[in-house]
């Protein structure tokens, strides 16, 4: 499936996938990502049910500390 | 939203706005002083720390403000800039609930926590709890220089100003241009949440 992923196209396996499978695909494991799936906040607890499928807009923010 | 042209337009329109800021620090002070010159009239600020001699080195504050509560020292400085600012203060440490509360009413909320995890915290109770509420959250300030790897993510109602990297370690402090340079961000960005793009942006 492609999906968009923070605005590029990502190529991933299979027809859909958890947020939390999309985010282990990529490597990306830092403590803090936000995660927006077409526009909607999937929250931390919701990772392995919110499903993204071919053609699905994600945007997955690294949050670090510094204010 | 109606075109807004010229100073007094804009002043005139931001004076009917109403912006959370969520932390009173090196972020929050910085940009809550360019809302408060840009003519925002009403801001909500909560913070429950004090103001430290090591704080004077990025945040809004003077030699002769360390010891009061942050809230308080920034009010003050804002009402020097000017004195027709409604300023409402909590010296709180904010959860999701008492943030839910406070900023319910606001037209921009300014993410201006230190920890990561805190601003986790505000931007999924905003999302969540106050829809249709846009927040202006900061991820990636730490050091110096690489002026040009801080970008501007917007994604529907929540906008993220930083490099998304560089976190703030004893190694690598927040210094003053880099933090101010992050605040300056979120208040243009706040700025172009409450007037909308300027003409000829078509975002």
């Amino acid at each position: 499936m492609k999906i968009l992923l923070n605005g590029e196209t990502a190529d991933l396996p299979g027809d859909s996938l958890s947020v939390r499978a999309v985010l282990a695909a990529k490597g990306w494991s830092f403590p803090l990502i936000v995660v927006r799936v077409n526009g909607e906040l999937a929250a931390r607890d919701d990772w392995n049910d919110t499903i993204v499928s071919d053609g699905d807009v994600m945007e997955a923010i690294h949050l670090v500390s510094g204010g | 939203m109606a075109k807004i042209e010229g100073r007094d337009a804009i002043r005139a329109a931001l004076a009917k706005k109403r912006v959370g800021i969520a932390g009173a620090g090196g972020l929050g002070s910085n940009c809550a002083a360019a809302l408060a010159r840009a003519g925002v009239g009403s801001l909500v600020i909560a913070d429950f720390d004090t103001v430290s001699r090591d704080n004077l080195d990025r945040q809004y504050f003077f030699l002769d403000q360390v010891g009061m509560a942050k809230v308080d020292a920034l009010a003050a400085n804002l009402a020097r800039i000017d004195p027709g600012i409604r300023i409402e203060t909590a010296r709180i440490r904010l959860d999701a609930d008492s943030a839910v509360a406070l900023y319910s009413g606001c037209d921009v909320i300014v993410e201006a926590f230190d920890e990561a995890a805190a601003k986790s915290m505000l931007i999924e109770a905003v999302l969540s709890r106050l829809p249709g509420v846009p927040v202006v959250a900061a991820s990636g300030l730490a050091g110096w220089g690489a002026s040009d790897s801080i970008y501007v993510r917007r994604c529907g109602d929540l906008v993220v100003v930083g490099d998304e990297d560089r976190e703030v370690s004893p190694n690598l402090p927040p210094v003053a241009p880099r933090v101010g340079v992050v605040a300056n961000f979120q208040a243009n960005e706040a700025l172009e949440l409450l007037l909308g793009p300027m003409d000829g942006d078509d975002r």
